[in-house]
This record gives structure tokens, sequence and C-alpha cells, in this order.
């Protein structure tokens, strides 16, 4: 191996044009599609899961909340929403025909590292636990929730840290973790939830949200978003009762979702279009590349035949630098592919509110894995016609040569 | 199949003869080498001293008569023992010296170690003493007796001629081939370098070797004990 690695490092040297860019191209290659797949995957798996948990048929809103959020960003994203209004609606849409089941959330302020001990950015959102239905099949003690939620008492989302203790502290308060919520790809995986009682009790101390109250009265008669499920059949004769009440925004959750896979079909068919036209790229780079090296490098390799070295050396020694050209390109790859999927998910969830589930280590090394093998087998066909070509070499070729390379 | 390469007898040439396309470079050729026996093979330029070499260094396949090696006949051989010929048997100095310019001169004394196989150790063991550990030391040895000392670590194109050819000389003789061939050794040479190849092709056959090398130099081919003639001057 000491012999390939200095041919391969002279080739990098005198050639070095040539076999930078079948690194960079395999490094390319690799990169695109490690990035895409893990977004592919994250996006996939979080809209799998947002289809199964953490929904209510329809989400209610102030009508001047959603002005500048989509309902994808209410949805999925737990975008912050400072808008409130009389919890005397909830109770009246509680109490229309239809109606299912109902409860209300207080949502609060975004917290971060200034103010408690998740590290995040993170969503303070008040729960009804008589009503709610929606928090306790999350928990990983589901009896967590039956006597609601103590003042001091939370509930934490999977991505929220700093509470690793089971204890915290959370706007000047000392909280302890009641329970943690299972991963929903949604914001609801970087909330801490509280009683909605105690949220009001949090946000009136807040002097920012001084402004909020004298709009729409003391925080203890507000809530922020209703959240129900309609009896089947019910549905149109329920969607036009809640829009006589007036001023609400509603948003449905499964023609939410439908639109969001939709979209996300669209984009990520986009996206494996590019990656495929990068591997076929990747592929004939290399094919051209190993082609000429073949040619350039013939009087090398005859004259290793004519000191002695089998056909099946050559085939070793052409693969062996291969291997590592490809190694090196697919290593390097791998770590852009990192950074570049970091990128991607910022610019993608900044553009457009989707539910994303980080794959877990073992999916994101069998990914690796998968990305690499498929690149080893495009350097495997782009050597196959060159192999053939230097196996045919005669020694008698190392006569016409003077030094060689 | 193993090729005993201890046989007294290297080379049995009887009518040897090879064509390119239909022009007969070589014709008829017969000769015997020996171990410890020096040939010399002379004749105009163009007259097939370096195709008779390549025939016998099996860089090239004969089109006529009867080739033995090692006392097995040449047709005999599938190609993974012809390889294993030249990488053991054969130790070839080429007319234009051929070193890998990515190396430096002892990697390119050594450069045959990189593809030596697991039977060939075997061999080595019997006929260099310490086997192929010692080669890199046995490299630098070489080296050194052709005065190379303070260009071990020299690439080929920061060498004069004549110290290529030292050190493709040094790569011929690594693995003590039993048959040594060499193409016009002291071509371009001045007196003193030429002077120092051939003094170890001579003693190299002294050693045991049986040496054929092509010259056009009269003087080096009176000092061989057999001379062989390739005639018509093209
Ligand atoms: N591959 C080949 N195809 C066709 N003709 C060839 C080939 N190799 C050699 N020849 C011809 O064979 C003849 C002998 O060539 P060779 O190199 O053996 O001569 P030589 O005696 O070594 O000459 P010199 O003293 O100049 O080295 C030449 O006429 C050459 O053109
Ligand atoms: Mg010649």
């Amino acid at each position: 191996m000491t012999f390939v690695r200095k041919l391969i490092l002279h080739n990098l040297r005198m050639r070095w044009v040539q076999s930078t860019s079948i690194v960079f191209m395999v490094l390319l290659g690799v990169a695109v599609l490690f990035a895409f797949m893990l977004v592919g995957r994250g996006a996939n798996d979080g809209l799998a899961l947002s289809e199964q948990r953490a929904g209510a048929q329809l989400l209610l809103l102030p009508a001047k909340a959603g002005n500048y959020l989509s309902d994808t960003a209410l949805l999925f994203s737990g975008a912050p929403v400072h808008h409130y209004m009389s919890s005397e609606l909830f109770e009246e849409v509680r109490e229309l025909e239809g109606v299912e089941r109902a409860t209300f959330q207080f949502f609060s302020q975004t917290l971060d590292a200034s103010c408690c001990s998740a590290s995040g950015e993170t969503r303070l959102v008040g729960i009804d636990a008589s009503s709610d239905w929606l928090v306790a099949p999350l928990l990983d003690d589901p009896a967590a929730l039956s006597d609601g939620l103590a003042d001091g008492q939370v509930i934490i989302g999977a991505a929220v840290d700093g509470f690793e203790k089971g204890t915290g502290r959370l706007l000047n308060n000392d909280v302890v973790v009641a329970a943690v919520m299972a991963a929903t790809g949604t914001g609801l995986d970087s909330s801490i939830v509280v009683s909605a009682d105690w949220a009001r009790q949090l946000a009136a101390a807040i002097a920012g949200y001084q402004p909020f109250w004298e709009l729409n009265g003391q925080p203890e008669t507000l809530i922020s978003a209703i959240l129900l499920d309609v009896q089947p059949g019910r549905e149109e004769r329920l969607e036009a009762k809640l829009e006589a009440l007036g001023d609400l925004r509603i948003v449905e959750r499964s023609a939410v979702v439908a639109q969001t896979q939709q979209r996300l079909r669209a984009v990520f068919a986009l996206l494996a279009g590019v990656a495929a036209v990068m591997a076929l790229a990747s592929l004939l780079q290399l094919c051209a590349r190993y082609w000429s090296l073949s040619w350039e490098r013939r009087g090398e390799f005859a004259l290793y035949r004519a000191l002695g070295a089998t056909r099946g050396d050559l085939r070793r020694l052409i693969c062996g630098e291969a291997f590592v050209l490809t190694g090196a390109g697919a290593l390097l790859g791998l770590l852009v592919g990192g950074g570049l999927f970091a990128l991607l998910l910022a610019q993608l969830s900044a553009a457009e509110a989707f539910p994303f589930l980080m794959p877990s280590i073992a999916v994101i090394a069998l990914i690796a894995l998968a990305v690499v093998a498929a690149f080893a087998l495009l350097a495997l066909l782009a050597i196959i016609i060159p192999l053939q070509r230097v196996a045919r070499i005669e020694p008698a070729l190392a006569l016409q040569q003077t030094d060689i390379g | 199949m193993a090729i005993a390469f201890n046989t007294q007898t290297v080379v049995s040439a009887e009518g040897l003869g090879r064509s390119f396309a239909s022009t007969t470079v070589i014709a008829d050729v017969s000769l015997k080498l020996n171990r410890q026996s020096t040939t010399a093979l002379v004749g105009p330029s163009g007259s097939g001293k370096s195709t008779l070499l390549s025939l016998l260094g099996l860089l090239l396949d004969k089109s006529a008569g009867h080739l033995e090696l090692f006392g097995s006949s040449v047709e005999s051989l599938d190609a993974g023992t012809r390889a294993c010929c030249r990488r053991l048997g054969i130790g070839f100095v080429f007319q234009h010296t051929q070193l890998i310019g990515a190396l430096r001169a002892i990697d390119n004394v050594l450069v045959q170690t990189h593809f030596l196989h697991a039977e060939d150790r075997k061999v080595l063991m019997t006929r260099i003493e310490g086997g192929v550990t010692t080669l890199p030391k046995r490299a630098l040895v070489l080296l050194e007796a052709f005065g190379l000392k303070d260009r071990v670590h020299h690439f080929p194109h920061q060498l004069s001629v004549g110290q290529k050819r030292r050190v493709a000389l040094a790569r011929a003789l690594l693995l003590k081939p039993p048959l040594l061939i060499a193409d016009e050794p002291t071509n371009d040479l001045d007196a003193i370098s030429a002077q120092l190849v051939c003094e170890a092709l001579f003693s190299a056959a002294a050693d045991g070797h049986a040496l054929i090398f092509a010259t056009h130099d009269n003087n080096l081919a009176r000092r061989a004990d057999v001379t062989v003639s390739l005639g018509r001057a093209i």
C-alpha cells in the first residue's frame, strides 16, 4: 500500500487538476446526495408522525393572528402568536353542535437561555389539562397529566434540553419536569408546556406584554388558540357556525398536511433530480478521468508488467488508486454533506414550515453508508473499461518508453 | 506451475525468429546461456538486438523456433508463470533506463518488491540471505556499490544518464535473478561511468548470473565469453 500511496501522491502532484477534480466530483456528489437524503428522510418521518400525532382536526386562532403567518407555520413550526381572544369564545365553541371535543391553549413568550434552562429557542405553551387530549398521548408517563399540572410543573418537548436533571429554571421560577413528550416533528418538540393558569400568571408578569393586555383584557380572561375535533359528518355545518362566530381564523389540519405533503413532494422531486444529475456527472467525470489515466500511464503499467507484475497486480493497483481517491472524496463529501444538510434545512424551513424529525444516528449512518456504497459502485463502473485496457498492455511496450511518468 | 530457477542452463534457444507483420526482424537465432557465462550481442542499429533480448526476457512472443527458460519451454508456461519468471528469473536493464519519475532512486530499485507474491518470498528466502526483509538494505548496498551513496533519495530527473543507468542496474540485480539482460548498458556513458557499469555486470556474472548484453562497443564485446552477431543492417 505504501507504494500505491506514493503513486497517488505523485499523481496528485503531477496531475493535480485531474486528481482533485475526481475527489471534488465525488465530494460534491456525496455531499449533495447525503444532505438531500437526510432532509428527505427527516421531512418524510416528520410528516408521517404529524399525521399520527399531536393533531386536533381544527385549529382556531384570532383572525388577526394569522395575517402574517401561513397555516403551515401555525400548525408545524409553532410560530409564536401574540394575539389573544376571550376565553368566553372557548365556552361558546365547546357548546356548538358537531364539536366532538375541544380544548384551548395559551401561548406566552418565546423563551431563550437568558430566562430559562433551555438552551435553544423554546415556546411556552399553557394547556387546559382538564380538556386536553393532545399532550397526554405523547407523554412517557401518561398519568402525569391526570391531576393536571401544578404551578411550577412543566412538560418538556423532545428537543428541549437543559432539564436533564428533572429540574430547571423558567422565568425566575424553579420548575420540576413532570413528563417529557415524544417527538412530533412539529413546534411542540421545542415547547415547554405548563398549565394555562400558570402560563397566564407568568405572562402577566412580563413587562413587554402590557400592550397585549391593554388591548385584549387581563391574561386570566384570554386564550390563544382553540383546538377541536369534529363529529364525523358534521364538518361543513360546524364550519359555517364557526365562521358565523366571526373574527376567527380556522386552520384545517388535514388540508394543511395534504398541501404540505404535495409541496414537499415537489421540492424533493426537484432535489432528487439534482442529485441524480450530480451522480451522473460524477460517473461521466470518473469514466473520462480513468479512461485518460489508463492511456497516459500505459508506459508505467507496461514497465510493471515487464518487471513481473501480473494483470491482477495492475488491477489491484488501479483499484487501490480509485479506492483512495473515491474514499477521500466520499469522506470529505460526508463532512461537507453534513454542513449542507444544516444549511438546506435552515433554508427550507425559513421558506416553508414543515414537520421535521431529525433522523437518528443509526439512520444517518445507514444513509451515509448507502451514499458511499453508491459512489463506490460508480467508481467501480468507471474503472471497469480502463481496467480491461490496462490488463491488455503488453510488457514489450515498456521498451518504447524512456523514463516513465 | 513452479519453476526451478537453479538450473545450470538458463536459456536455450533454437532457430528463434520474430517478425512484425511481414517484416522478419530476427530469424534462426540459436544460443545457450549458462550461469556465470557472458554473451555479447552485436550488430548494426536495427538488426534486432533489442528484439532478441525482449524475446529472452519474455517481454515479446517469438514467432518461430524453440525457446527454453530454466529448462521449461516457454509455450508451456501460463501467463502467471511467465510473470513469475520475469519477477524472479530475469533482471532487465532497458536501453532507455525506464525509471519511474514519481519514485526516488531507492524506491525505483525496490519497485519490484511491491509485486512479490507469497510463494516468491520462499524462493527469495533461499536466494538472498535473510529473505525479503533485507531487501531495502540490499538496495542501499547496491546503490552504494555503484557510487550512488549520496543519490539514494534523488528523483530520476535529478540524475545524470550514467547515474540512472546504474540505478536501473541495481533494480535488475536486486532479487539476484539467474538471467541478467542488459540492452546497450554503456550507451551514452563516458569512459569512467561505462567502466563502472561494466564491472558491475561482469562481477554479477562471476557471482553466478547468466549475462547477455547488446552493445555497439567492440572492446566490451570482446570481454564476453561468447559473441552473437546479428547481421543485415537496416
Ligand atoms: N513493435 C514493432 N513493430 C514493428 N517493427 C518493429 C517493432 N519493434 C521493432 N521493430 C523493428 O525491428 C527492427 C529491429 O529493432 P531493434 O530495436 O531490435 O533494433 P536494435 O538492433 O536494438 O537497434 P539499436 O541498435 O538501434 O537499438 C527495427 O527495424 C524496428 O523497426
Ligand atoms: Mg536496441
